[in-house]
């Protein structure tokens, strides 16, 4: 079955104030597809229009193949998770559960039976007669799984499920959600501002950040090659160098990062010289003392955290500029120590250089 | 510390002392049905009888009256519930100026005299021909008696959660089974309150009414009337009886809702 979603040129607007500008994205039948980016993005503006609780002020929403137009909410062969969970409280654990069925003239007897068969996948079997109060965050939030697959959904909406749960039960409920998409193949189409949540669980990430869409992309190339200066910044830790481009040859940019020094990288997008750009390297490709690097940074060592497989450091250039370095704990040695001074090195490849970065 | 328990033992005090000014009349009007003599009083304690339950119970025109009151009552709360239900859903999803009409529109009447919505009602469907009677009475006490019902909905909309209906929605519901299977529910202790109000807002209503009643007289309203003829301790004793039921009522009301909240903690 055809359970692809495609935003066809949409565009939503409420009064001058526009929401998502105008976006054309497909999403594949059974993919897990994330929409990432910092709250009033419009990620759960996408995920309303999708849903049915807006219509798009241009473009249209496809499912299957369908245009959504004039299709209201009930009638979509969507599913929602709402980010309060908005299980019915008043109404048992199998009667929610039961509760899209029901409204379809589902008999009893079937209806039951495949509450029972949902409460087994969400590994809850035998608490169907519960009152919604009685259960704890993570059941509740199995319920609301299960009750939003009861309906057999083409495509599950989730809208940041995860988020009233602790560190702990999140990281648990992450494989669970993925593992639950491995075994119904229904497409899942995932709301998150925890980039975490994003990068473990979705086939492929929508960064998006006022409005826009900024990078489409698997979490591995969304990390390694950013597109842009934003989705450099949101997705991962990263050290951004803000300067000048002084020359783009053969895919390689240097920057003229002023006091810093002239730099290195990978060009992303077209460049062109004296523009304003901004060179990306991550925390973990920054090495201490290789000296065969050609691009290198003097700096002082300020702060050493260990974190178990690997070392987090805060180095403070010569201009004053804090610097984050990751390195594994093999890598350590007893002269890593505060106020230690080194040279920070990094190969041009590993580096980023992406126009703009006015808010890095 | 000091300061705190003269706070503690004030406001014990003001307790007391209002539920004193609360109960005294009530125990005085009860204490009084006993009382042998021709008046509804205490002193003096002429000798104590059950007569006055006798005389209450052949007084005819009394029974009619109460029968009338509880047929308004009922009247009442048939029609102003629905009403007020209504007006607070509406108001509770629009917007702007229509909804700041409606809602002047319906208190109005709660903010007008009794006695000028009684009054107005009349001269209003006296030209439409109709004369006063039940129907009027119904008509009048429902004008302002929906408008408690919606404020009483209303209260309890505001802390609906609206992603509840949308949930619904997107199980499939349609509007109709989302009202009835999600809203409804919800709403309905708020219902059942607002119905009890809007028949105790008829029963004891007298101003309104008295214009409006044409010649079926409510209970009030006789009440009201035998002032001046004379009251008796008959009158005392039906005060009496209806504390008692409601009284009882209160009690079996309360014990089935502790029993319930029992069932939902385990």
């Amino acid at each position: 079955m055809d359970s692809s979603v495609h935003l066809d040129n949409v565009v939503m607007r409420f009064g001058h104030f526009t929401a998502v500008q105008k976006t054309d994205l497909k999403i594949e039948s059974g993919e897990f597809f994330s929409f990432l980016g910092p709250s009033g993005c419009g990620k759960t503006t996408i995920l309303n229009m999708i849903s049915g609780f807006l219509d798009p002020t241009e473009g249209a929403v496809h499912i299957g193949g369908r245009n959504m137009r004039e299709v209201p909410a009930n009638k979509r062969p969507t599913s929602m998770i709402f980010q309060n969970l908005a299980l019915f409280p008043l109404m048992t654990v199998a009667e929610n559960i039961e509760f899209g069925l029901e409204v379809r003239g589902v008999k009893k007897a079937e209806r039951k039976k495949a509450s029972d068969r949902l409460l087994e996948l969400v590994a809850l079997q035998g608490s169907g007669k519960k009152k919604v109060s009685e259960l704890s965050g993570g059941q509740k939030q199995r319920i609301a799984i299960a009750r939003a697959l009861a309906v057999e959904p083409q495509v599950l909406l989730l809208d940041e499920p995860l988020s009233a749960l602790d560190l702990k039960l999140r990281q648990h409920m992450r494989a669970e959600l993925k593992e639950i998409q491995r075994k119904t193949g229904i497409t899942f189409i995932y709301i998150t501002h925890d980039q975490g949540e994003a990068l473990t669980m979705s086939d492929r990430v929508a960064v998006m950040s006022a409005g826009k869409l900024q990078q489409v992309a698997d979490p591995i190339t969304l990390y390694r090659e950013p597109a842009t200066a934003f989705a450099a910044s949101f997705v991962g830790e990263n050290n951004g160098l803000k300067g000048t481009i002084k020359s783009v040859d053969n895919g390689l940019a240097v920057i003229d990062c002023g006091a810093l020094g002239v730099f290195p990288g990978k060009a992303v997008g077209a460049l062109s010289v004296g523009e304003q750009a901004t060179l990306f390297i991550r925390p973990e490709q920054l090495s201490l003392d290789q000296q065969d690097h050609p691009a290198k940074i003097a700096a002082r060592i300020e702060e050493i955290n260990f974190e178990g497989s690997y070392l987090t450091l805060n180095a403070r250039t010569d201009c004053s500029r804090d610097l984050a370095v990751q390195i594994s704990s093999e890598q350590y040695t007893e002269a890593l120590v505060p106020g230690a001074q080194t040279t920070l090195s990094f190969r041009p490849e590993d580096a980023v250089v992406i126009a703009g970065g006015d808010h890095v | 510390m000091k300061s705190e328990t003269i706070l503690r033992w004030g406001v014990r005090f003001y307790i007391g002392v209002f539920f004193l000014y609360l109960f005294t009349p009530l125990i005085i009007m009860g204490i009084a049905t006993f009382n042998d003599s021709r008046f509804p009083t205490v002193s003096p304690w002429k000798g104590a009888t059950m007569k006055w339950f006798g005389v209450l119970a052949e007084d005819g025109a009394m029974w009619d009256a109460l029968l009338t009151s509880v047929i308004v009552a009922i009247g009442v709360l048939l029609v102003a519930v629905p009403i007020g239900v209504c007006c607070a859903l509406f108001l509770s999803t629009v917007q702007g100026r229509g909804k700041s009409f409606l809602y002047s529109l319906m208190m109005s009447p709660l903010l007008t005299p009794g006695v000028i919505v009684g009054i107005s009602t009349l001269i209003f469907w006296k030209g439409l021909s109709v004369n006063g009677g039940i129907v009027l009475t119904v008509i009048a006490q429902t004008t302002f008696i929906a408008a408690y019902v919606m404020l009483m909905i209303l209260a309890r909309l505001q802390r609906f959660d609206r992603t509840l209906e949308q949930a619904a929605q997107s199980l499939g519901a349609t509007p109709w089974q989302t009202f009835r299977r999600v809203l409804l529910p919800y709403l309905k202790p708020a219902i059942i309150s607002a119905a009890v109000i809007a028949f105790l807002q008829s029963f004891e209503n007298y101003n309104t009414t008295l214009f409006v009643k044409g010649y079926d007289t409510t209970l009030t309203v006789y009440i009201a009337s035998k002032v001046r003829t004379g009251l008796t301790p008959a009158v005392n004793a039906l005060g009496l009886v209806m504390i008692v039921a409601t009284v009882l009522l209160a009690i079996v009301y309360e014990v089935k809702k502790r029993r319930e909240s029992r069932v939902v903690k385990l």
